[in-house]
């Protein structure tokens, strides 16, 4: 036990720091902790305030036909899923690859106190997201649920278990995935595909319950009633917090903690070697001949830009979901054109918008969600000092990472909007409007994310994936083109009533542009300046 | 051709890592950089190769300084960090490619030093396969053949020798001495006092910050091996 508990407190230094959380410098000025703030309050205000409200709304519906209980319901499949995404994407670096296994493998350490130790720092990582996730729910069934003192004792005990079974669930298919894939040579890009599919595949039966113009959770209530019914722990957390019963309660933390317990019983040792063939993979390739063709400075600083993209597949998911849900929906309009609108009208709540407006709500979500600006440079990690010591100017390496950016949105852009013209019958001079609008976005939120990245930089990680799912730059990068979003609805709106709308969007992708050049400048300021200060 | 004056750094603007360094190093020179761990070679030789600031005095590299002229100085200049951290996701042909692509080479330039230095050091064979399913040792050839892509008149190592086979060190050790031949410099550090007394045509001796002894290698170890005059001057 003794050693379980040096073990743990040693990784939870090494994972939580607030340095290792946070990025290398976000403590050195007043200015950076203040923004440090203000991005959190607006993540949290961001969240809650959309979120939020919808759950509250929702609990004072059901309440008002004695039905509050069925929040808890949906605060359990809502924890079940966070987990099952978090440890199914997470759980291959955390358990089956781990990047520390040179110095703990050789330790005389049991393998099952290892694994119990790297899945308790995982776990943890689930609790703080299941935490945020569920956090609006649980607000809203105690706000309009009668008081029980019994319920609110159990409550936490209950939470706390509600993640570990499906944790063992994604692990176990993770870790299955990881089997049947690691002697092919293409497995990495094996598992991204895996990933969008399964992810694409939830959110669209996510969005199956909904329906357009009332509170789309409201829709999934029977189908989260009827689930609580058939699958006990569903039952058994509702009846513990609902009705203070014990004995739910009980069945509910025992079956989790027997389920996970087994999980690291059983598998420690084959979880390790697994670890040990990862760090003896060897592959050769078929192409013997080298390629020596020669481009630019700028073209092969871009080349890198996209291999390390392809080649980290969590960053891949990340900053490259939106261009391919883009890409789907695109072709999807093509054949179901009222299914793909229906879609559209979710997610903008149901407000009832002209058709245009809602597709270009949906192309500026998905270009927003590309935000790889704010974390490429926090990639170079510790092979930084490559692009410090070659002859090429900070500005140049920080525009390949801008242009990356803006290609891996706009391209995507550029091929979606004529098949949505075609799918909606929207006429094709709209949709370059609507195009020279994205593009200007694109620019704008690309430009911005540089600046977050030169700002926020995280040079110290084990494993990309605390980079781009983790760090504060990332954070910033996917919310701070979320506020671009909203601003340039809000500017789209204003002109749209002193001018036809199409040639409002021009007016928005000119001022976005020439706003992007803007912000490009002070980012090409601050590389000069600081780039030879950034330690890695 | 490489000129350091009163190069001073401080990491935490207390404790000088490096105090009032200076040296000059000519081409054809062979200089070895020697101190205990933490006495400031890794921090003097990123300062050289344009990774750190550095509070006060001037680098100059082939007579460009690396503040004011960083890319004229890294022009002609090649660095190869203690680490070789290199872009895993991308093969050893196309990290090369890129090194050489940033300096301009041209294909039948690059080609040729290519195929001759991977051969010389035996992964001529793996340069299609990714970086990631390479060892330390095969990294550390790669960073050296990339840093031979372009000519450059000053090198700049740090540990070289560290996880190369004895063939490979060997090799290395060749290399510098036919780079010297040709003009150019090799200023390196090394734990391997050996080879610096051997291969070096000239030694610094850094502690705390400081040079304690430089010049030609004969002079500096007098009578004595360079082994006893360093830890003489490290434990005074």
């Amino acid at each position: 036990m003794s050693q379980f508990a040096t073990l743990a407190r040693t990784l939870f230094r090494v994972n939580f720091s607030p340095k290792r959380i946070l990025g290398s410098s976000y403590s050195d000025s007043k200015l950076k902790r203040i923004l440090v703030g203000f991005a959190l309050l607006y993540v949290l205000v961001a969240y809650m305030g959309g979120i939020g409200f919808l759950f509250y709304d929702l609990a004072r519906t059901l309440a008002s036909a004695d039905l509050v209980a069925v929040l808890l319901m949906y605060m359990y499949l809502y924890a079940f899923g966070t987990a099952v995404m978090l440890v199914f994407f997470r759980a291959d670096a955390a358990l089956f690859r781990l990047a520390d296994f040179d110095i703990l493998g050789p330790l005389p350490i049991k393998p099952r106190t290892l694994v119990a130790a790297k899945a308790l720092v995982l776990m943890t990582n689930v609790y703080v997201m299941t935490l945020f996730v569920t956090a609006p729910i649980a607000f809203s069934y105690f706000a309009f649920a009668p008081t029980s003192v019994a319920g609110a004792l159990l409550f936490l005990p209950t939470f706390l278990a509600v993640p570990l079974l499906p944790a063992v669930l994604a692990a176990l298919f993770s870790f299955s995935v990881r089997l049947l894939t690691e002697r092919l040579p293409k497995s990495r890009m094996i598992n991204t595909v895996l990933m969008f599919a399964v992810f694409i595949g939830l959110m669209v039966s996510s969005f199956s319950f909904s329906a357009a113009g009332e509170n789309p959770l409201l829709n999934q209530q029977g189908f989260i009633a009827g689930l609580g019914e058939m699958f006990p722990p569903m039952g058994w957390f509702a009846a513990a917090v609902h009705e203070g019963d014990v004995l739910s309660a009980l069945f509910l933390v025992l079956s989790g903690v027997a389920v996970f317990a087994a999980f690291v019983l059983v598998l420690s040792r084959k979880i390790l070697k697994t670890n040990a063939r990862a760090k003896n993979e060897r592959w050769s390739a078929r192409r013997k001949t080298v390629d020596y063709r020669g481009t630019t400075a700028f073209r092969t600083l871009l080349g890198k830009e996209w291999r390390t993209f392809v080649g980290v597949p969590m960053y891949i998911f990340n900053a490259g979901f939106g261009p391919v849900i883009l890409l789907v929906a695109a072709v999807a309009s093509l054949f179901f054109a009222d299914k793909v609108l229906a879609l559209f009208t979710d997610l903008a709540e149901g407000a009832e918008l002209p058709t245009p407006f809602l597709v270009l709500g949906f192309v500026g979500f998905c270009v927003g969600m590309v935000y790889t600006s704010a974390v490429s440079l926090s990639i170079e990690g510790k092979k930084l000092w490559i692009v410090k010591s070659l002859p090429v100017a900070p500005p140049t390496v920080m525009d390949a990472k801008l242009a990356f950016n803006v290609l891996l949105g706009s391209l995507p852009a550029a091929v979606a909007l004529p098949l949505f013209a075609i799918g909606f019958g929207i006429p094709f001079l709209d949709a370059a409007a609507m195009l020279c609008a994205v593009f200007g976005f694109s620019l704008l939120t690309s430009a911005v994310g540089s600046i977050v990245n030169l700002r926020f930089p995280k040079f110290s990680f084990h494993n990309e994936v605390e980079v781009v799912k983790q760090s504060l730059a990332a954070l910033i990068g996917v919310f701070g083109g979320f506020g671009v979003i909203a601003a340039e609805g809000f500017a789209l709106y204003g002109l749209s009533r002193i001018m036809p709308w199409q040639a409002g969007l021009l007016v928005l992708g000119i001022v976005s542009a020439a706003a992007a050049y803007g912000v490009r400048l002070r980012v090409i300021r601050l590389a000069e300046n600081l780039f030879i200060k950034l330690g890695a | 051709m490489l000129k350091i004056s009163h190069f001073t750094k401080s990491y935490d603007g207390k404790n000088k890592a490096c105090n009032d360094v200076s040296l000059d190093i000519e081409q054809g020179e062979i200089y070895g950089f020697i101190g205990h761990n933490g006495a400031g070679k890794t921090t003097l030789l990123k300062a050289i190769a344009g990774i750190h600031d550095f509070d006060a005095g001037e680098i100059l590299v082939d007579g460009h300084s690396i503040r004011t002229e960083p890319l004229a100085a890294k022009r002609a200049m090649a660095y190869l960090p203690d680490n070789p951290d290199v872009y895993e996701t991308l093969t050893g042909a196309q990290y090369l490619n890129f090194v050489a692509d940033i300096f301009g080479i041209s294909p039948a330039d690059r080609r040729k030093k290519i195929e001759a230095h991977a051969g010389m050091f035996e992964i001529a064979g793996v340069l299609n396969d990714p970086i990631a399913t390479y060892s330390h040792g095969m990294k550390q050839k790669l960073v050296i053949i990339s840093a031979l892509i372009h000519d450059p008149k000053v090198f700049v190592l740090d540990e070289p020798f560290v996880g190369l086979d004895p063939k490979a060190a060997f090799q290395l050790k060749e290399l510098f001495r036919d780079l010297c031949a040709k003009g150019a410099l090799v200023f390196f550090s090394t734990h391997i006092l050996e080879v610096a007394e051997k291969l070096c045509t000239k030694i610094a001796i850094i502690k705390q910050g400081r040079i304690v002894a430089s010049g030609p290698t004969a002079e500096i170890t007098r009578d004595g091996s360079l082994e006893s005059i360093f830890l003489e001057l490290i434990e005074r």
